[in-house]
């Protein structure tokens, strides 16, 4: 810190590159990442390069993260509780699944020894070694015991499994599903973000005979058992202490002997952690570029995407924004880029087309046609044909606004939540650009409670939405395509009808009629590659065209490990690409205390 | 003399009770239902939104709408028995988060609120006593500028100079996770870190205003007829300043306590926000974005009745301090 | 501060100067501008921080001057490049944000909202203080106990928790509804102090007279009360104006008032968490904002500091060369009330 200029350059070069290698270099690293599918071939890697003193001893050091999910004296460790279950903390001390690579866009086993895929079976083996840390295995019956209970919470799981059961050995566990499923659905269902092998049978077996919000409501807080890295220790108000799981199946990865993560609720204070030194890793930390240039140089950022982001919602039940003419006029109006430089350059991607797919899965899912795609613009305001559009559909221009017959002018409230700053910069952007074009646009910024409820009860014109569902199962369109059309969040509150739809046929021809949601259900139960990805470019088309959603930017998560006192592998190992390095490279081996 | 303590003593129940039930009133006016912030967050964790509204409804089954006035007489009866209810952000009950939260928050406005006076009535009276000095303008000028910086503006300035710059002090918390929650010397020690920079960006500008009351009330007093007269007298002036002008001049501040430790109490809300310091004011905020109404319900309370309590101890110790308050005419002159 | 003074109830506010029956009514009248209006505005003025605090607050009507009369453009994204530092684009003095909106743009029309804001809470605080206050002191009583049992109510409940919930529930975009909001229980302690000052003028000989003489008790308060108490509610006016701003300040900075445009407060929340803490090139951006704010508030503070000297009788009367002040020596006044 001492010459900050100096240092400047060098750091963005440094992370420039590793946002590219993390973000897009992924196609030369699908090769060496997805090979050996998962733990088995990385596990070997860790335990070859640092073990050899290992068996004599664990530094006695402490990793220190943060968690921002409130005081650790009020929360708990049981991942099926509705409220205040750490999420954070709760990944370190059980293992997961699978997890899905970012990087690699590959699927990595973790608890899972081996899954694969029938017609209407799956099955599932578990670890050999995957043992609870009491030493007891992780058997088939605590896989299904945690099933039956999702069941009774309605785990999305279950909208495509029927029933389960013990295979061949108490290892395995078997899936039967309603009906053929296409096993990416169910590979994103078991590899989701948080999901965790969790039932610990003399904690959890007696919520299968109780009511669902039995096992919601409980709080694990003590008698803590888990199958991850680190075992609980200790919660208080500063933070959590988890030690190492020696009982852990890749326990010889993990060369340190505690796990700290102290209370920090407040970005400004995790940012001040990492810039003074007090934190070592962060979990997800949304920190602006002027910050990030002034990070130490020993400050690495992982860059992932958030499959998520900042989106507009229009009511189609509006008799102004039900129109497909007004849709598309807002949609030349908005430049995304502008947007996206406002509310966080480096961290907000525009999206190339306006359609229900993450940027960064566009063009590998659009394949040939993506070119074909209305961008609406991507880094311009087209305010000529946003202005023919609105011609067309009867409006004019008079003293600056665009109006309807009756002299009103176009516009009304546009809805953004308060308090999420970036999302407020995005909406004065949005609303700047379309005030300037000739809209007439109020924003009205309300509390999450208020934001949520007037689109749930459709009383609204415009507003503020995310365009993606986010996490890691967006980044198959399947689920964002159909999410855009229901939007379970507001309780499909933007009015979008269900029906056959007439968009202009993909080819530039004449038109095609098209049934945007039955179509895309087909993804769900198809087995059979070529026609889903035919149909996902069809829908895709659709909202392209038909605007259910305005697509404008997609979020860049920013993940925080620092290499002073630690061995981090390099920016172009693939191991980072899973959410989220702070969970997932210890326990590889890949974030070790130096010696 | 008896008839004032108890007279004074029955107002602050009366006190509790009047703002108990305006508070029940307030809270329930609060837009959107208690689970409305949780289904956003577990949206954004990815959650399913099926899911999350199984979740939620599960949530609200156990805990059925009664009718207001039922809430109310609930609430009350629970309120006479020491239980504030159980958080529903939490899920734990309200007492015991409440517990914990209190004694910081309380530890840091009853220190800072001491400095206030402390400091300000001796800048104050000294100032008073260099009338027109050099020192008195220095001061004067410095009390006036801190005056005009609202506190949260001088926590984070604070905030950047000693802990992001130098590092000297800890950003976040009210002790460092390794220390043990008992009262040793590490515990104390670490306490103090903490709460160094709340309670002087809580003081600087308060003091400075104090400093300058002290001062003008100095500079009245030593212009009444009895301060002239006892000079005539050639009493000393060490005499004159503690015997006529300090407690002269300090009782009128010390009535200002009352209301400054309201103001104080209520500013937490910002100042322990800043600090992620969790006191009562943090927990306020919490409860507030979680629309957790038994907590913000509890947080209130327990500030008012701390504010409550805080004024009938003024009260009392002041009446004894100058007698004319209990002994009649004038017990409600204040 | 202007005395309506036309009644035949002629009244000094320091009460000992005779009314004789035989002046003209014009005579009176000059007699009370020179005592009430003149000599105090004399004696304040004579003082710099008056002068120096009239100079500042009218710096920032001209602000707001220029806001409302569009003289300065208005705040917009993307208007100029982003994160400019102050003074490196002379067309955007105070530099701009990260989503390019101009700063001097940014504080200016902030303005006239800052003000209505204030002016209107500060009004609100004192009327209420004054009418409760002057009432419960002249009429004494039970009316007295009812009145003053209300305000200790009132100021039992923490002034800025009660803000929070009144803000949330009744989302008040509007600035008099918001200033209101934010004094909502301002009044009760200034409230008390009048009613304490009032007693003592109750006893002098020229109220004791109108009593007499039958004239209503609003007449009273208002022709000989209120007049004599007009210094003390101007300085309290003053600092009922701060705290509105430093609460309303700190209020938008936690992120708990609604808002429809940005404001010094917004400003600052938004420079605070886009890390404007961590970087000099953002730092303008978190500075301009607090100087806007400091400065209103040292205006302000001077003024009442100013005035005060109008009050306080040892100052005024050497300051004016008068014979001493018979003002009441009350024993509970001037409480700077700080937050």
């Amino acid at each position: 810190m001492a010459n900050p200029n100096d240092d400047y350059s060098d750091i963005v070069s440094r992370r420039q590159f590793v946002a590219t290698a993390g973000a897009s270099g992924a196609a030369a690293l699908a090769g060496c990442g997805g090979g050996g599918s998962g733990s088995g071939s990385n596990g070997g890697d860790g335990s070859d390069g640092s073990d050899g003193g290992d068996g004599s001893g664990v530094i006695d050091t402490a990793l220190v993260g943060a968690t921002n999910n409130g005081v650790p004296s009020n929360l708990h460790v049981n991942p099926m509780g509705t409220q205040n279950y750490d999420w954070i903390a709760g990944n370190h001390i059980f293992e997961r699944f699978a997890a899905y690579n970012f990087s690699t866009k590959e699927f990595e086993l973790a608890g899972l020894d081996e899954w694969s895929f029938e017609e209407t079976t799956v099955t599932l083996t578990l670890r050999d070694d995957l043992t609870w840390d009491t030493g007891d295995d992780v058997t088939a019956s605590d896989v299904i015991r945690q099933f039956r209970l999702m069941e009774k919470t309605g785990s999305a799981l279950w909208d495509y499994v029927e029933s389960v059961e013990q295979g061949g050995d108490d290892k395995t566990v078997v899936l039967n599903l309603a009906e053929p499923t296409n096993p990416e659905i169910i590979k994103h269902t078991l590899a989701n973000g948080d999901l965790r092998i969790h039932a610990y049978g003399p904690v959890y077996e007696e919520f299968v005979d109780q009511d669902a919000s039995a096992v919601q409501e409980f709080k694990w807080e003590e008698d803590i058992h888990g199958n991850g890295p680190f075992n609980f220790e200790e919660k208080r108000d500063q933070g959590w202490t988890l030690t190492r799981n020696e009982s852990f199946h890749s326990a010889d990865n993990v060369n340190f002997s505690t796990y700290e993560l102290l209370t920090r609720t407040d970005n400004t204070a995790l940012q001040q952690g990492l810039l003074g030194g007090e934190l070592d890793v962060v979990t997800s930390l949304f920190t602006p570029p002027t910050t990030v240039a002034n990070f130490p140089d020993r400050v690495e950022e992982v860059q992932l995407p958030a499959k998520w982001g900042y989106g507009a919602l229009f009511n189609h039940n509006d008799e102004h924004f039900g129109k497909r003419e007004v849709r598309q006029a807002v949609a030349h109006v908005i430049n995304r880029q502008q947007v996206a430089e406002n509310a966080g350059p480096r961290t907000k991607d525009p999206a190339p087309k306006v359609t229900g797919i993450a940027p960064a899965d566009q063009e590998t899912r659009l394949g040939d046609r993506f070119d074909s795609f209305e961008s609406y613009g991507m880094d311009a305001s087209q305010t000529e044909e946003a202005a023919s559009l609105l011609r067309e559909a009867g409006y004019s221009k008079s003293d600056g606004k665009w109006r309807d017959g009756d002299g009103n002018a176009l516009g009304g409230e546009y809805l953004t939540p308060a308090g999420w700053t970036d999302w407020t910069t995005a909406t004065n952007t949005v609303v700047d650009q379309l005030n300037s074009f000739g809209f007439d646009f109020d924003i009205n910024s309300l509390p999450i409670g208020d934001f949520f409820s007037r689109y749930i009860e459709s009383n609204f014109t415009m507003g503020a939405l995310y365009w993606l569902p986010g996490g890691a199962r967006s980044s198959f369109p399947y689920f964002p395509l159909r999410w855009q059309m229901k939007i379970p969040d507001i309780s499909g509150g933007h009015g979008f009808t269900e029906g056959e739809k007439t968009v202009p046929a993909m080819d530039g021809s004449g038109e095609m009629t098209i049934d945007p949601l039955e179509e895309i259900k087909t993804v769900a139960t198809t087995q059979d590659e070529a026609a889903a990805r035919e149909t996902i470019q069809r829908v895709a088309w659709h909202h392209n065209q038909n605007i259910p959603v305005l697509s404008l930017v997609g979020k860049v998560d920013q993940s925080w490990l620092t290499d002073a006192d630690w061995d981090v592998v390099g920016p172009d190992d693939p191991a980072r690409g899973v959410k989220w390095p702070s969970h997932w490279l210890p326990k590889q081996g890949k974030l070790s205390a130096t010696e | 003399m008896v008839n004032y303590y108890v007279r004074r003593t029955a107002r602050v129940f009366v006190t509790i009770f009047l703002v108990a039930s305006l508070t029940f009133g307030l809270v329930r006016l609060l837009p959107g239902g208690p689970f409305t912030l949780l289904r956003a967050q577990l949206l954004r964790q990815g959650v399913p939104a099926d899911e999350v509204d199984a979740r939620i409804a599960n949530l609200q089954n156990i805990r059925p709408d009664e009718p207001l006035w039922m809430q109310y007489i609930d609430y009350m009866t629970a309120l006479v028995q020491g239980n504030l209810g159980e958080s529903i952000s939490l899920g734990e009950p309200v007492v015991s988060v409440l517990a914990k939260a209190a004694p910081w928050t309380v530890f840091v406005v009853l220190v800072s609120t001491i400095l206030v006076f402390v400091v300000g009535i001796f800048l104050g009276s000294l100032q008073a006593y260099w009338e027109g000095g050099r020192f008195d303008q220095v001061v004067t000028g410095v009390s006036i500028s801190m005056m005009s910086l609202p506190f949260y503006v001088v926590a984070v300035l604070l905030l950047y100079v000693f802990a992001y710059q130098f590092g000297w002090l800890p950003t976040a918390g009210t002790i460092s996770n390794s220390v043990d929650r008992s009262l040793s010397l590490p515990f104390v020690v670490s306490a103090l870190k903490h709460s160094i920079l709340p309670i002087v960006s809580y003081t600087l500008g308060a003091a400075g205003g104090q400093a300058l009351a002290m001062r003008g009330n100095s500079i009245q007093v030593l212009g009444n007829d009895y301060v002239q007269v006892a000079r005539l007298r050639g009493l000393s002036d060490g005499r004159i300043a503690t015997r006529y002008v300090a407690r002269n001049a300090i009782l009128p501040l010390y009535t200002g306590f009352l209301l400054l430790l309201g103001f104080r109490l209520g500013g937490t809300v910002i100042l322990e926000q800043i600090f992620s310091y969790t006191g009562l004011g943090y927990y306020m905020i919490t409860a507030l974005n979680a629309n957790d109404y038994p907590l913000m319900m509890g947080t209130f309370l327990v500030i008012t009745v701390a504010l409550v309590v805080g004024v009938f101890i003024a009260d009392l110790t002041y009446s004894r301090i100058d007698p004319r308050i209990s002994a009649g005419e004038s017990d409600e002159a204040y | 501060m202007k005395p309506t003074e036309t009644d035949s109830t002629a009244v000094d506010w320091r009460g000992d100067s005779a009314s004789s029956p035989d002046v003209t009514r014009r005579e009176r009248l000059k007699e009370t501008y020179e005592a009430r209006v003149r000599t105090p505005a004399l004696v304040a003025w004579s003082d710099w921080r008056t002068r120096f605090g009239l100079l500042i607050i009218g710096g920032y009507v001209l602000m707001a001057l220029v806001a409302v009369l569009g003289l300065w453009r208005e705040p917009s994204t993307s208007q100029a490049p982003r994160l400019l530092g102050p003074f490196a684009d002379m067309s955007y003095p105070l530099g701009t944000t990260q989503s390019g909106v101009d700063l001097m743009a940014l504080i200016i029309h902030s303005t006239p909202t800052i003000l209505i804001l204030i002016t209107a809470g500060a009004v609100w605080a004192t009327l209420i203080a004054v009418v409760i206050g002057t009432v419960a002191g002249y009429k004494g009583g039970s009316v007295d106990r009812g009145l003053m049992s209300f305000s200790d109510l009132v100021m039992a409940i923490p002034g800025l928790p009660l803000v929070i919930i009144l803000a949330v529930t009744l989302n008040p975009e509007n600035p008099v509804v918001l200033g209101v909001i934010i004094n909502i229980s301002y009044w009760a302690g200034l409230g008390r102090s009048l009613r304490s000052q009032v007693l003592t003028i109750r006893e002098n000989n020229y109220v004791e007279a109108s009593r007499t003489m039958g004239i209503s008790t609003p007449r009273i308060i208002v022709k000989d009360i209120i007049p004599n108490l007009m210094p003390y509610i101007t300085v309290n006016f003053v600092f009922a104006a701060r705290y509105v701003m430093f609460a309303s300040v700190g209020l938008y900075f936690l992120g708990v008032l609604p808002y429809s445009a940005q404001n010094w407060g917004v400003t600052l929340n938004f420079a605070y968490s886009n890390g404007a803490l961590f970087s000099w090139q953002a730092a303008h951006w978190l500075l301009a904002p607090m100087i806007a704010i400091m400065g209103l508030s040292l205006g302000l503070i001077l003024l009442g500091q100013g005035l005060d000297r109008v009050f306080n009788p040892r100052v005024r009367t050497r300051m004016a060369g008068e014979s001493k002040s018979t003002v009441a020596d009350d024993d509970d006044d001037t409480v700077t009330e700080v937050f």
